[in-house]
């Protein structure tokens, strides 16, 4: 998993997971390097606003029993009516199957 | 005269952009503007002044507190970013905020263009992009099209929400059923007369199809996927109850790795409410 951060968010010892390039190309930053406090400077002054750094926090365990998603899916088929054909548009489908099921708890 | 006729003509008598807007444009050709001279221009106008420094100061640029005065904010911000908040605040002061029609607020239109406006720029920023304030823009205005109706045919568009409401449909199909015109032409015709940049023209032309038939750009694709991401987390509204089908081109023109909409939902969402507080109240 890797997650995209804006440069002043990053941390200590978090790790690159996408190397940082410049407009030719050329890596300016290698993947799996460790982040110190200097980089946020560097990539400033580089211009760079956001990187991707990896996600060791992994994925949150469902909230929601089986029946509860299924209601939810059914409810959104009325506004999202087309199918996931990759792994963003499965993103988005999943985001907005999230909001919906975090609306019914509120 | 028809439906298309009015909305052209009333384009055509709407105002330009507010002075201040024009100034420092005219003021930016200029190659060696000083930023002093930019402040100067933009301390005239006192209400600008205090929305620009809240903006600056706001978490979105993560200075937070820490910019006292506009040739503060220019030197850390820089002139294009300068100009792009005042386009935006601009914008939003035009169109009344407050009209609403069959539950419809303008405020909420608002709403949802600006979370298009966050999540475009998000993109810009992954996919490496330098103009980032252009993706902002072109998200925040892309719907200005709707406003147009909303300001010069609030019965017209009632029928248009009336269709919507009935057939569930799409609120561009029910405009071209209704008007003869959807938002996506009116608001195009609106940034040609008011000369924005050809990208932002193409951004609000071609926000739902995503893609141009000769060639490809980052930012309408960009704003066509940050559209359908802020419909799908419901953030404002569009007068529409689907989320959009991405078109499927367009994950050839923008390449998102594996996790991105995940990992943005939260800034995406903390900025949002940050930045419609800033913008939307008086």
């Amino acid at each position: 998993m890797q997650k995209f951060i804006t440069v002043k968010e990053i941390k200590e010892g978090m790790e690159l997971a996408v190397p940082v390039r410049n407009k030719f190309n050329q890596v300016l930053l290698a993947e799996d390097i460790k982040l110190e406090e200097r980089h946020k400077n560097i990539l400033l002054f580089w211009g760079v606003q956001g990187i991707y750094v990896k996600d060791s926090e992994g994925k949150t365990e469902s909230q929601y029993d089986e029946a509860e998603i299924l209601i939810a899916k059914d409810e959104l088929k009325k506004r999202l009516k087309w199918n996931f054909r990759n792994f963003n548009e499965e993103e988005i489908y999943n985001l907005a199957l999230s909001e919906l099921l975090l609306k019914k708890m509120k | 005269m028809n439906s298309f006729e009015i909305i052209i003509q009333n384009i055509k008598n709407l105002q330009t952009l507010p002075t201040i807007y024009t100034s420092i444009s005219e003021a930016l050709e200029n190659p060696f503007v000083t930023p002093q001279k930019l402040a100067q221009i933009i301390s005239i106008d006192q209400v600008s002044s205090v929305k620009i420094l809240k903006v600056a100061n706001s978490p979105f640029y993560g200075f937070r507190g820490r910019i006292d005065t506009i040739s503060q904010a220019i030197l850390y911000l820089g002139f294009d970013e300068i100009k792009s908040i005042i386009f935006a605040l601009s914008v939003v002061n035009i169109f009344t905020k407050d009209k609403v029609i069959l539950n419809f607020k303008p405020r909420d239109l608002w709403a949802h263009s600006i979370a298009v406006g966050i999540a475009t720029r998000l993109i810009g920023s992954a996919l490496g992009e330098r103009e980032l304030e252009n993706y902002f823009l072109a998200g925040i205005i892309h719907d200005i099209g709707k406003l147009l109706f909303i300001e010069f045919m609030p019965n017209d568009y009632k029928k248009v929400l009336q269709v919507v409401k009935e057939k569930n449909c799409y609120i561009k199909d029910a405009e071209i059923e209704i008007l003869g015109i959807d938002h996506c032409m009116a608001g195009q015709i609106l940034a040609e007369k008011w000369k924005l940049p050809l990208a932002l023209q193409d951004a609000i032309l071609l926000h739902h199809t995503g893609i141009k038939a000769s060639q490809t750009s980052k930012i309408t694709a960009s704003v066509h996927v940050a559209d359908i991401l802020a419909t799908a987390l419901d953030l404002g509204k569009t007068g529409d109850n689907i989320i959009p089908e991405p078109n499927f081109k367009v994950w050839e023109i923008i390449k998102l790795p594996k996790g991105f909409f995940l990992s943005i939902r939260k800034k995406l969402i903390d900025d949002f409410n940050q930045t419609i507080r800033l913008m939307l109240t008086e």
